[in-house]
């Protein structure tokens, strides 16, 4: 796995895991099941960034599987990089401290990498985002960022005094690419990461033209000329996939390059199409 | 999980009320058996109950409640539903609803009948990702919306069965912070709990609300004329005025401005958003029209379009315009008809440069 530096200095990995299992449809056991042989399988292929939050209720299955996984040696804490969330729910509440003892105690590990506001909440946000800051100073998270932020809420920062998040996390693929929003990101020194990187390969997404020249031109998948557009323009991806072909496939894209002019191609196919409405997730935002 | 919870929560009373029930048998045999035959009674009310509520949930009074609400996917829906990027919304009351139509444009009507200015509000916010950047909004300004904080007075007007449609589109975790819609919230699940006196429509229902479908005008003149007079007549009682030639007098000036803050709000929300919002008075007939003097127009839609505007957003005032003057367009005298609606929509989206 390669690793891009935060404007911290701690490491990320370029690509990352979503481990969301809440849109699925089947009976938990087995749906927590297929989670942890995925999990497995994606360690030993060396993808090592797993993304969760509170929301998804998965944390404590999470902690489990990692402190098997540690104590079976197939992978190393200090090896994995853990982001997790604080949802809504817990926004309200207004008291990160608990939240963040929550987390870590689920999750059993005594620090998370990357630790995120879910959803830039309205009238609650700004408050948590300053408490967010002692945590980050208390060694507890090495990382701290905002997921589905906007121009404006950077501004709401700038405006409150308040740091700037090392990482944001938004909804970002070929079919939304909101260049402004990237342009602010790079200026600012905050990492992108972009979730549903494969737009979760909707039909209009697989049967995209350009993107089925390409991968014949390249001699791969579809998904891996959107992984390896991501990853060339220095955008973490965060792909969701259970099966294993699929993950091999998803991480097996340094052996080659998109030209220029392909990476402007697939920019081109940029619409704002946002398959999550944030506002349904966050009302007020 | 919430639902595991709930389910172990039912078995836990269940297995608790078992448990009481034996200990008194043993204690007592006959009090043992009046438990068993009042618990048999309570399970016999409920199944009962639960099968009116679903026979009610089957009328036409009920389904009239919601029949403006198919058109919004929430959180639980939109992994099905894959449009996005509406070029163009609407919010309002029923004579939004019945103003617009879209065809050949990415466009959504989010009127659900009779709906305040506050609703409005609720649903733009909910609902405004959906819209695609620089989607325009459009506000409908009606004649008294200036001053309806009034009708907060009077809860007749604004019961649960009115905010039931407003919480049944809205997030349940994001009612729960709007107290009007949390005391709704199960009501499309149970309305015979909220509202007993819906058994009666088991009995006698009323007719299916069709007239979004209507495409002609069933009314003649002199019905025409009749229907605006129902129209005033409504609205002076509603708001407990004795003619329409009121000054703004201070008791209504602090509703007024109550409706200037709120639309304000919702300018700078759709503006923050880089959303284009259109203040915008629909058409009626000049049966109508011509009861609201011009004073009034002037200070309770005019001046409060004025007032709150200081964005300067565009206002478009179709009230008096020529050509949506033919009764034929209406299917009363308020209310566009299919053919009108369609009409006016085309009208306005040229107006708007959008088509
Ligand atoms: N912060 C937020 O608000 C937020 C919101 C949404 C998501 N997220 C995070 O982002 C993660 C990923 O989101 P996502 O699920 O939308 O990701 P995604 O990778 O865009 O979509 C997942 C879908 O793509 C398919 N897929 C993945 N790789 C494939 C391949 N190589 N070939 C064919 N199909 C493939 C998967 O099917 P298969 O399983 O069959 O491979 C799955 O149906 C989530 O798990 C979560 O951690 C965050």
């Amino acid at each position: 796995m390669e690793y891009l530096q935060l404007s911290n200095g701690i490491s990320i990995p370029t690509q990352m895991m979503g481990t969301s299992i809440c849109d699925m449809k089947g009976k938990k056991a087995e749906l927590f099941a297929l989670l942890e042989r995925a999990l497995i399988y994606a360690a030993q292929t060396d993808t090592v960034g797993f993304d969760t939050a509170r929301d998804y209720a998965n944390e404590p299955l999470l902690g489990k599987i990692f402190s098997k996984m540690y104590r079976n040696k197939i992978m190393r804490r200090e090896n994995v990089f853990i982001t997790t969330k604080v949802g809504n729910g817990q926004q309200y509440l207004r008291n990160m401290k608990h939240e963040i003892d929550l987390s870590l105690k689920a999750l059993k590990t005594d620090y998370i990498d990357l630790w995120l506001l879910h959803w830039p909440l309205p009238d609650y946000w700004l408050d948590n985002w300053s408490q967010m800051q002692d945590i980050y100073k208390s060694g507890k998270v090495r990382a701290i960022g905002i997921a589905n932020c906007r121009e404006r809420h950077i501004e709401m920062l700038k405006q409150a005094h308040l740091p700037m998040p090392h990482v944001i996390q938004i909804e970002y693929h070929p079919f939304r690419t909101v260049p402004s929003f990237v342009a602010l990101c790079r200026k600012e020194k905050i990492q992108l990461e972009a979730y549903s990187a494969n737009c979760l390969m909707l039909p209009f997404v697989k049967g995209n033209p350009t993107l089925n020249e390409l991968a014949a031109k390249y001699h791969k998948t579809v998904t891996q000329i959107i992984m390896c557009w991501h990853v060339q323009q220095g955008v973490i991806p965060i792909f969701r996939s259970f099966n294993p072909a699929h993950i091999s496939e998803n991480v097996d894209i340094h052996k080659f390059t998109l030209t220029d002019e392909d990476m402007q191609r697939i920019f081109a196919l940029d619409r704002d199409y946002k398959f999550h409405p944030e506002s349904l997730n966050c009302p007020g935002y | 999980m919430r639902r595991i919870g709930k389910k172990k929560l039912v078995m836990a009373v269940l297995v608790l009320v078992l448990l009481i029930t034996t200990i008194v048998c043993f204690i007592d045999v006959v009090w043992g058996i009046i438990l068993f035959a009042l618990y048999a009674l309570c399970l016999c009310a409920l199944t009962v109950g639960l099968l009116l509520n679903k026979c009610v949930k089957k009328t036409n009074w009920y389904k009239n409640l919601f029949r403006h609400t198919e058109q919004f996917v929430s959180n639980a829906g939109y992994r099905d539903n894959l449009i996005r990027n509406y070029e163009i919304v609407n919010l309002g009351s029923n004579p939004a609803l019945f103003a617009f139509f879209y065809e050949n444009i990415n466009g959504q009507n989010w009127s659900t009948g009779s709906q305040g200015l506050d609703m409005d509000f609720e649903i733009l916010k909910y609902f405004h990702s959906y819209l695609k950047t620089g989607g325009t909004v459009l506000i409908p300004i009606m004649p008294f919306t200036s001053i309806s904080p009034y009708l907060k007075n009077k809860p007749a007007y604004w019961d649960k069965s009115y905010y039931a449609k407003f919480a049944k589109i809205l997030d349940l975790g994001y009612i729960d912070r709007i107290p009007e819609l949390n005391r709704s919230k199960y009501f499309s699940r149970f309305p015979l709990l909220y509202k007993p006196t819906s058994l009666l429509y088991l009995l006698h229902d009323i007719a299916p609300d069709t007239r979004y479908l209507i495409s002609e005008q069933p009314m003649m003149a002199m019905e025409l004329e009749q229907d605006a007079n129902r129209w005033i007549e409504g609205w002076l009682k509603e708001f407990d005025m004795k003619s329409l030639d009121i000054p703004l007098t201070e008791e209504w000036k602090k509703y007024y401005d109550e409706s200037v803050t709120l639309l304000r709000s919702m300018i700078s929300y759709c503006l923050e958003r880089n959303y284009q919002p259109v203040l915008i008075c629909p058409p009626m007939t000049d049966y109508l029209s011509k009861k609201f003097p011009q004073q009034y127009r002037q200070a309770y839609v005019l001046d409060f379009v004025r007032e709150s505007n200081t964005a300067n957003i565009p206002f478009l005032d179709y009230t008096n315009y020529a050509e949506f003057q033919d009764p034929a367009l209406y299917f009363n005298s308020f209310f566009l008809n299919l053919r009108g609606r369609k009409l006016f929509t085309r009208r306005l989206l040229k107006d708007l440069k959008i088509q």
